[in-house]
């Protein structure tokens, strides 16, 4: 072969090959693929898709976890000296031990930092919000009917999310929907009163766009957002100082707010005190009229792989072990502090309660339980050794608490068992995930004697303790006819004593006060509220050093604990979240 | 020498080209008289049989002795008799520069790391493996080949060699190739059967040991002792207690024997819980072939089957393969039709997956528990005052019957067409297909007090990747010492794979036999995906040298690929590679150097691997993710991080708590439109020789290896929100390193011995480290550190940081004075390092990293007459390793749980020489590198001894070899180290000692 025939051939056989090349799937256009299985963001912002934005809003209201529960119980309970973290030793979930030891000065910059992730939960609702926000308000409301309605849902939701991080970590940045989502935003660029105005202003505009009742009962209506409103005011009333957390002036103007708020919630006529207190933690009873607003809890709901679906998984690791009848997982287990305050003489709470030592508590061992006067509601709150559970009439052990037979740990962290947030083992509510025990029994965030107790604790703070007075004392005629479940277990010979009555008079504020704070306890004891009560009234290290005195006696392992004020009322801000700033945000004081 | 070209024969020519077919063809032309050796063959040729040695080099092969590159050919000999289930485990301490990562599961996965773990956690980072030319898409092993059936690996280290596969080259190349016929009607058979056994030496506490400690424990820590399982009679004086005696389970029969349950069910009991869960366990691995060679047709044909259990009872990997490769030459050698094909069939229990898990919980399981209950029938299980785990074996039986079964298509169809002298045109389609089903049914009901819901999930899905390939090669030679080769080529490669997976509960039978999607009642559901992507690619090279003497290589490929965007889709990587063998100059006049050959490539590799959906912002329904936590048992139904529950979108807003729930859309990821390439430079230079009439060869590699836009996920600042995060190309990594390898072989000659000793021995030992110079700020805080002076930055990605052990506090005042959390006398005291008189965050440091310093390996053969011997070590040098086990061998603060036979010599004013802190059930914060120990180590990975009938000894067979084969005998580590295994530390499947006895034969 001649060169130029080799060139020809040569050439040829390239120009053949860039054919194949062409007819083949050499288009450019095969390049272009779009993802599988997404939808785009112009997907989901049509009008008939705009619904589903506001209801992804809503399920991160249920997307909790206990590792960042929107019911508290680690931050509002265990922190406040009402229960132990339990499970299994203080390396199980350790973050919470550390929580319970005041240990979190070591800020760490890595995930294992729960807080970063309470944090990053949180402000993914926020997102959730923003983006719903941000792609409904430019849409007319003849194209989207419901726009006014969703928006004021979506205030509402971003407002409780605020509130949320607010208690937890004092100072957090605030962004809305119309805040880029690359902006850093310092979490000191408002104070914290703006910030709490900023949260305040959300529940206006809930307010003012929401209807008085709502088709769907889980969505939030106009009297939601007033009792939201109500409870941002009675914290923002307590200013504090940005350094100390001491509480320097107490804001009358706003405790008149919140007074007027509740009395107007009162007046709709729609909600109230249920008969008997225990249909506030029966999943039989979800949305009754003492429920404000709640997280609507689901099982059996055709989520995959697994029944437990969209249950309460903030409480999974809450259910006694042992042989309960339960598998999992001990946690959350109530002081001896917290069973003690439920003592009562003359039929009132008293000082003193704990005793010397561990002879003097409340409980089986010590065989008080025929002769020790209590406040009923320690028997809708904790279940003890030998005290029949979530108000069960048979006989056995998977009925009637076994002590340690019950308990995960019960060296270091005593058989207790909070029962507010669990529902018997029989109920119909109930299914087992894995080896988790999940719910469909709703989480109220707000309750009608929670809101009555913000209106009477506005009343005595505005020195009006006899308009307080009278709240309490409702509450307390409603423990005291709260008896009819309790006592009823024919196996259980001995019968518990309760007395519970109302207070004659205040003689003055402090008094009145003593008792409206120690009826907040009672009344919403183990419902994730304490630890912020504390902090808002600026008592908390008062209040967690003498705990600690008298609980340490019991549990040793609180040894090393010590509260230090104007640093533990308040989360580390994430180091993560510091770093991520690139310094714009500032470490909350004493960290 | 004759054998010479044997070994060509062998290595072959899977991707067709002229050198090697023509050497391959003259092979067969002149059978061989004698076939080669295990002594004879292999990586330490001698420099005639280098002259001869034929590598694949990216579609094209070239002679070893001229490849500029810093390619590794590895020598199978050593390794083929090994009962291995994946051929990647061969290339253990065999490559220098090469480290692989693998365990003793049966299931036999093996991570490859070249040069060092270039990006760690930051990015991906395994290698591209080639088989016949078709790209896989795996990123841990080639379970699905037959190591029988390959005939040559080659690790292409540097980017020169690997810049011909471009984008997807950044982590290196494994080009594997099977075998072609040779041979007349040769049909091959071997066998072996393998025994393997492993001790664990953790010694968990027994019953009444573990009482004792716990009581011990509970008295350090001012505890009440007494809990479910054990009532103490003691003085209650913490200050000096004394144990008068301990009651173990508080419930009795009326026989008196104690139970842990108050049903009476589960008998307190003394079980081995490592000993239940391991056996002594066979792999059974036999392969039959058939290989035909005539003047214009090459076939080979295999039948395999490998069947491997576990060291963990129950685990099992078996596989079938069916393999075909046959070419067929027509029109005077013009047109050449083949194909490489492979089927398999491979089947893996659920117990592979869960084996770490079982063998974790092996250890936390106390030995309280009895496998079963008094009736002999239910599962004994946690009670009150053990953890709530399942126990191991009943997670091993329960999980055993669930299989997953494989199948696969991969190969490719090719034709070449050769017009005119020098010049080949190549077209061939490739096809990777999968096809994998599981079905994975949990029974209900009860162990101990734990309850499980019965739970079905099965799945199926497809993967199907079609490589359509042209080339043109021309080869030319001018004025007799010029010598080019040019190629261009083109290549598209399509993917996409779909699956679905069904759940339900409530089957009236847990019987495999019922156990299928129809038969649940409860909780039925269905979900499914896919995934779709493309890469095109242009290439060219040009080889020239001139005379052997100059050598010159230059490559560029352009790739564009659909998971980028349109803006920077596309991708160019050149490089270039020069070569100059000093000793063919007239000049070089060094007597003992026969060969020495000096290189220098330089040459930019890229990486693709990243979500098909990092460049789009999108939106997803996720009506709820899941369950509480990814519990290991599930893991094999779990779909990744998404477990656990909190992302959902569906919500009762209708309050009615249960039935179908309204659901939305979520944000799931936010794109990055301008994403592009991670692209890495490599300089290589190196040096081969051989010396002493080449009875001593080799070769010294140093490299360094940059690799920027690295493709990384970011951590977004919450505020960002949901889905916020986005892939990005951020940071620079830096991998700096050389390799050597050194080959000897000797022949010693003994008057009284009528044969010579032939003696070999090679080795190779490498050495890289890593360096981050840079990192986007939003990913530094994804590393250790304390995000601001502290950083990965300047360090390896593989870095570990924390609080430093510094001894155990003698004394309380000691502790006291201490500054740190949680401080007590007899613990473990940390490191004060900036001397402020407390423990706390500034007191972390980086004290350590994994990658090893050092990685080498050593093989001896030594061939008397028939009888072969081989022994091979191989180790590692340096980094650390986390002793996951540590947290129970060593502590007591997990109170449900047993714990290691070391608590029994913790610190206690009568021992205070331990190191081993005082028992505890609340120790504080305890230091980070208490838990990381050495990962150094050397192993006897190999002793064998084989011996080869001679000859025409047995009417109709060939050869006929015997052998018997030791692996994993002896592991020598420091001083101190604690973990039986730094290979497999923790609960990793640990890999075990081995006996094999095989044969091969040829008829």
């Amino acid at each position: 072969m001649n060169r130029f025939a080799q060139v020809r051939l040569l050439a040829t056989s390239l120009l053949s090959l860039a054919t194949a090349c062409v007819l083949g799937a050499c288009s450019n256009s095969s390049l272009n693929k779009t993802p599988d299985g997404f939808l785009s963001q112009s997907q989901v912002t049509t009008p008939a898709n705009l619904d589903g934005l506001v209801t992804a809003a809503y399920s991160w209201l249920g997307n909790d976890h206990y590792t960042n529960p929107n019911f508290f119980w680690p931050t509002g309970n265990i922190r406040a000296g009402d229960a132990h973290k339990g499970g299994n030793g203080p390396g199980d979930v350790n973050y919470y031990h550390l929580l319970t030891l005041y240990y979190l000065v070591v800020p760490t910059p890595v995930a294992e930092d729960s807080a970063n992730r309470y944090w990053i939960r949180w402000f993914d609702g926020i997102s959730r919000v923003n983006t719903a926000l941000s792609v409904i308000n430019p849409v007319s409301t003849t194209d989207y009917p419901n726009k006014t309605t969703r928006i004021g849902e979506l205030r509402f939701l971003r407002g409780a999310c605020y509130f949320w991080l607010k208690i937890h970590f004092n100072r957090v940045p605030y962004i809305d929907e119309n805040t880029p989502l690359s902006a850093v935003v310092s979490n000191t660029a408002l104070t914290s009163e703006q910030l709490w105005d900023a949260i305040a202003a959300d529940f206006r505009a809930a307010i003012a766009n929401l209807p008085k009742t709502q088709p769907q009962i889980g969505r939030a209506n106009f009297y939601a957002a007033e009792a939201y409103l109500a409870k941002t005011l009675l914290y923002q009333a307590y200013v504090q100082d940005p350094t100390t957390h001491a509480v320097v002036s107490v804001d009358q103007a706003k405790l008149a707010e919140v007074v007027s708020l509740v009395t107007d919630v009162e007046n709709s006529g729609m909600y109230g005190l249920m008969d008997d207190y225990a249909k506030n933690f029966l999943p039989e009873y979800d949305n009754n009229k003492e429920s404000i607003f709640a997280i609507q809890r689901s099982v059996n709901d055709g989520s995959a792989q697994g029944n437990g679906g969209r249950g309460t998984y903030a409480s999974a690791l809450n259910y006694p072990v042992g042989n309960s009848g339960f598998g999992c997982c001990g946690f959350h287990i109530p002081s001896a502090d917290f069973v003690n305050s439920f003592k009562t003489l003359n039929g009132l709470p008293f000082d003193g309660y704990n005793g010397v030592g561990p002879g003097d508590d409340y409980s089986f061992e010590n065989g008080n339980f025929g002769t020790q006067p209590v406040d009923p509601r320690l028997d809708h709150s904790v279940s003890i050794h030998g005290k029949p559970f979530k108000y069960c009439t048979i006989a056995g052990p998977t009925c009637i608490h076994d002590g340690i037979n019950w308990a995960r740990d019960p060296t270091t962290y005593g058989s207790n068992v909070g029962m507010k947030d669990l529902v018997a083992r029989n109920s119909s509510a109930l299914v087992l995930n894995g080896p988790f025990f999940i719910s469909s029994m709703n989480t109220v965030l707000i309750r009608y004697a929670d809101l009555e107790l913000f209106k009477a604790e506005a009343l005595i703070e505005l020195n009006q303790g006899d308009l307080g007075l009278s709240i309490i004392n409702s509450l307390r005629a409603r423990a005291a006819a709260s008896t009819g479940l309790l006592n009823t277990n024919p196996s259980v010979p001995t019968k518990f004593v309760y007395d519970v009555r109302p207070y004659p008079a205040f003689p003055d504020q402090a008094t009145a006060r003593k008792a409206l704070r120690r009826e907040r306890r009672l009344e919403l004891g183990l419902e994730g509220s304490r630890f912020f009560d504390l902090v808002r009234w600026g008592v908390a290290k008062q209040t967690i050093d003498t705990y600690l005195a008298a609980e340490v006696l019991r549990r040793p392992y609180l040894g090393p604990a010590l509260f230090t004020a104007g640093r533990d009322e308040y989360l580390p801000i994430p180091q993560v979240q510091i770093n991520l700033s690139g310094g714009v945000y500032q470490q909350n004081p004493g960290y | 020498m004759k054998n010479t070209s044997a070994i060509v024969a062998t290595l072959g020519c899977a991707v067709l080209c002229s050198v090697g077919r023509a050497q391959a063809q003259a092979a067969q032309e002149q059978p061989t008289q004698e076939q080669p050796t295990a002594a004879q063959e292999g990586a330490s040729l001698t420099g005639e049989q280098l002259e001869e040695v034929v590598v694949t080099t990216g579609y094209t092969m070239e002679k070893k002795k001229d490849v500029v590159g810093a390619v590794a050919v590895v020598d199978l000999t050593e390794t083929k008799d090994r009962p291995v289930g994946n051929v990647l485990q061969d290339l253990q301490g065999q490559v220098a520069g090469v480290q692989i990562l693998t365990d003793g599961n049966p299931g036999s996965a093996a991570t490859v790391k070249i040069r060092g773990q270039g990006l760690g956690l930051l990015g991906f980072n395994a290698p591209l493996f080639i088989v016949d030319g078709v790209p896989l898409n795996t990123t841990t092993g080639l379970q699905e080949l037959d190591p029988h059936d390959i005939d040559s690996i080659q690790v292409l280290r540097d980017a020169a060699s690997a810049s011909i596969y471009g984008a997807r080259a950044a982590n290196g190349v494994v080009v594997i190739t099977t075998k072609r016929g040779t041979g007349h009607m040769d049909l091959s058979a071997t066998a072996s059967e393998t025994i393997q056994s492993y001790s664990y030496d953790i010694h968990p506490l027994n019953t009444q040991q573990r009482a004792l400690v716990w009581f011990q424990a509970a008295i350090n820590s001012h505890n009440n002792p007494n809990n479910a399982l054990y009532s103490f009679d003691w003085n209650h004086d913490f200050a000096h207690p004394v144990l008068n005696g301990v009651t173990i389970g508080q419930y009795t029969d009326a026989a008196g024997n104690r139970y842990i349950d108050a049903g009476l069910t589960q008998r307190v009991s003394n079980t081995d819980w490592f000993g239940a869960v391991t056996e002594q366990s066979r792999i059974l691995d036999s392969a039959l072939s058939l290989s035909n060679s005539t003047g214009n047709s090459h076939l080979y044909a295999s039948l395999g089957f490998y069947d491997a259990k576990g060291i963990v009872r129950e685990s099992e990997f078996r596989r079938a393969t069916f393999r075909l490769n046959a070419d067929h030459t027509l029109f005077n050698d013009k047109l050449t039709l083949g194909d490489n094909f492979l089927i398999t069939n491979q089947l893996e229990n659920a117990v592979n997956a869960n084996a770490s898990f079982i063998l974790s919980q092996a250890l936390e399981t106390q030995s309280i528990i009895p496998i079963h209950t008094v009736d002999g029938v239910g599962w004994g299980g946690p009670a009150s005052g053990t953890t709530d785990h399942r126990q191991p074996m009943e997670i091993l039986t329960n999980t055993a019957g669930n299989v997953s079964r494989l199948n696969k298509i991969l190969g490719n169809l090719y034709a070449e067409l050769r017009p005119m002298d020098g010049l080949a045109l190549r077209t061939s389609f490739g096809t990777d297909y999968s096809q994998k089903y599981y079905r994975n049914y949990t029974p209900g009901g009860t162990t101990g007090n734990v309850l499980l819901i019965d739970n079905l999930n099965t799945s199926d899905g497809f993967s199907r990747s079609v490589t359509i390939t042209d080339t043109a090669d021309y080869r030319r030679t001018i004025h007799e010492q010029h010598n080019f080769d040019f190629l261009l080529g083109y290549e598209n490669i399509d993917y996409s794979t779909e699956n679905f997976f069904g759940t339900g509960s409530g089957f009236a039978s847990a019987a495999d036999t019922y156990t299928f999607l129809s038969q649940a009642t409860q909780n039925i559901n269905v979900g499914g995906g896919g995934d779709a992507w493309t890469l095109r690619s242009f290439f060219t090279k040009l080889n020239y040298d001139f005379a052997g003497k100059y050598l010159a290589s230059l490559t560029a490929r352009r790739d564009g690929s659909s998971r980028f965007g349109a803006n920077n889709r596309w991708g160019n990587f050149p490089s270039a590679a020069v070569g100059w063998r000093v000793s063919a100059e007239p000049f070089f006049k060094v007597r003992f150097i026969n060969d020495l050959k000096l290189r220098l490539s330089d040459g930019t590799n890229g990486n693709q691997e990243i979500s098909t959906a990092a460049g789009y912002t999108v939106f997803s329904p996720r009506y709820s993710t899941t369950s509480l936590f990814a519990n290991p048992v599930d893991s094999g139904t779990c779909p990744g991080p998404n477990c656990q529950q909190e992302m959902g979108t569906g919500y009762d807003l209708n309050g009615v708590n249960t039935g179908t729930l309204p659901s939305g859309y979520a944000k799931t990821a936010t794109g990055n439109p301008n994403l592009k390439w991670e692209t890495s430079k490599q300089l290589n230079f190196g040096i081969d020789f051989a010396m002493f009439d080449n009875k001593l060869e080799g070769a010294i590699d140093i490299y360094r290896k940059r690799t920027s836009d690295i493709l990384t996920t970011t951590q977004p600042l919450a505020t960002a929100g949901e889905g916020a995060q986005q892939i990005v190309n951020g940071g620079t990594v830096e991998n700096k390193g050389w390799e050597l390898e050194l080959g000897n072989r000797i022949e010693l000659k003994f008057k009284h011995l009528s044969a010579p000793i032939k003696l070999r021995m090679s080795g190779n030992l490498s050495h890289a480290t890593n360096t981050v110079l840079s990192l986007p700020a939003s990913v530094v805080n994804s590393f250790p550190g304390n995000g601001s002076t502290l950083t990965v930055l300047g360090r390896s990605i593989n870095s570990v940081y924390g609080y430093v052990a510094n001894g155990i506090f003698q004394t309380a005042a000691e502790a006291a004075a201490s500054g740190q959390p949680g401080a007590y006398v007899g613990g473990l005291r940390i490191l004060d390092v900036n001397h402020d008189g407390k423990i706390e965050a500034g007191d972390r440091v980086f004290f350590g990293r994994t990658d090893p310093s050092y990685i080498f390996g050593v093989n001896f053969d030594a061939n008397f007459k028939a009888w072969a011997f081989n022994m091979g070590w191989q180790g590692v040098k340096g980094g650390l390793v986390n002793n996951g086990f540590k947290g129970l061998t060593d502590f007591t603060a997990n109170p449900g749980a047993n714990w290691g036979g070391r608590t029994l010599n913790a610190w206690s004013p009568t021992n205070t020489g331990s190191s081993i802190p005082a028992v505890s059930q609340n120790y504080g914060l305890l230091p980070d590198s208490y838990f990381w120990e050495s990962a150094s180590y050397i192993k006897l990975r190999a002793l064998s001894v084989s011996y080869t009938l001679p000859e025409a000894r047995l009417a109709y067979v060939k050869t006929l070899r015997f052998y018997l084969l030791g692996e994993n005998l002896v592991t020598i580590k420091p001083h101190g180290t604690v973990m039986q295994d730094p290979e497999t530390p923790g609960a990793g499947f640990p890999v075990p000692r081995r006996y094999t006895l095989g044969f091969e034969g040829t008829f």
